[in-house]
């Protein structure tokens, strides 16, 4: 019995060890995992943006190269172009002497084609229309489904004038964006100029 | 058993240090992908400035292109009304217009957010700069001049530093009968 107190007893006042023993564990532990509780929420949130930015560099970086593809294809049919006729308008966004379809002819394969490009201001999106001996049309999409085109204008220098001596020279207005929502407001506004190899003239 | 103590206490000490290292170690590696995700977007916005810049600067050569070709379909001769200097020009220009010296004097392009017009007349005014050189050769010494240079640079600030994009183009009077 004397013992069995004492062992009791030295339990107890072994005890103020082992629980602190215990304690310390416990503290160590709480402390452990709210460390580890407050890095990874640290680590997945700093992950969660990088992979958002990622996302959003990568549309706007497809956007760039996309735009620049589909300007080259435009600027490369202008400057092989002759009998540019005044831009016409079809839209509400395009105003003044500016218009969103330009036509004009081209020759190709030794045939006289006639191409136009338009903006269509529904679809936020650029066409290309080509047809040569009286068949229908071919038309051809110039951007891809990811960029918006929220404005493409054209306008021919000077404006009118019949008949023509002046040079064609076009000049294009051009602002797109993603059609990402999250980054829809970075737009980027282009202007650049483009003249027809082969004057008035020569053409005729 | 002072000793067991000291070396606890030692112990204790360790893990503490451990940890901080730790902790550490994974911030800087945090702040490292920080910096980078938050570079990758001011590197976009660059990208995009010169996008425009050089469609700009490309602008500059084909308004010089017009005059020369306007030259041609006047039957006059083919560098008139253009001499050498540096001059600001706008997409619809039909001359040259008179010489400026230097970015310091060169006048911003607005931009028209209403028409998506960039010139000198209408909008807010944008970072970019235009001169478009020229600079006027006489190869072989005929007398006269067979091939004018054409220098479009557009120049910007952008986030402190003058950034600038430089095209060069060479015409030559091929069209001479």
């Amino acid at each position: 019995m004397k013992n069995i107190i004492k062992n009791k007893l030295s339990f107890w006042s072994q005890s103020g060890r082992a629980y602190q023993r215990a304690g310390v564990t416990m503290i160590e532990m709480l402390v452990a995992i709210s460390v580890f509780i407050i890095v990874l929420v640290l680590i997945i949130g700093v992950f969660i943006q990088g992979l958002r930015i990622e996302r959003y560099v990568t549309a706007l970086t497809e956007v760039q190269s996309n735009a620049s593809l589909a300007l080259e294809q435009i600027a490369r049919e202008i400057r092989g172009g002759y009998n540019f006729d005044p831009p016409v308008n079809n839209g509400g966004i395009c105003q003044g002497d500016l218009g969103d379809t330009l036509s004009f002819k081209r020759i190709k394969a030794n045939t006289e084609t006639s191409v136009s490009i338009s903006w269509n201001e529904a679809a936020n999106s650029i066409e290309r229309s080509e047809t040569k001996n009286n068949e229908p049309p071919i038309i051809t999409l110039l951007n891809a489904s990811n960029i918006s085109v929220n404005r493409l204008c054209f306008r021919l220098n000077p404006p009118a004038d019949n008949p023509r001596t002046n040079p064609w020279r076009v000049t294009l207005f051009m602002t797109f964006g993603s059609t990402d929502k999250a980054i829809a407001e970075k737009v980027i506004n282009i202007q650049t100029t483009v003249s027809a190899r082969v004057l008035p003239k020569e053409a005729q | 058993m002072i000793l067991k103590k000291q070396k606890k206490k030692f112990r204790t000490g360790q893990v503490m240090i451990e940890t901080l290292v730790t902790i550490s170690v994974v911030m800087i590696g945090l702040l490292g992908v920080l910096v980078l995700v938050s570079r990758s977007i001011a590197f976009n916005y660059d990208a995009s400035e010169q996008f425009v810049a050089t469609y700009l600067a490309s602008e500059g050569i084909e308004v010089v292109k017009g005059v020369i070709d306007e030259n041609y379909a006047a039957n006059v001769t083919w560098d008139e009304g253009i001499s050498n200097g540096q001059y600001q020009v706008n997409y619809k220009d039909d001359s040259l217009g008179s010489s400026i010296s230097g970015f310091e004097n060169a006048q911003p392009l607005n931009f028209d957010s209403v028409t998506g017009i960039y010139d000198y007349i209408s909008g807010a005014p944008t970072p970019f700069k235009r001169l478009v050189g020229i600079s006027k050769i006489d190869n072989g010494g005929i007398g006269v001049s067979n091939e004018i240079i054409v220098v479009s640079t557009v120049e910007w600030l952008s986030r402190g530093a003058t950034k600038k994009v430089t095209l060069e183009d060479h015409f030559f009077d091929w069209r001479k009968e």
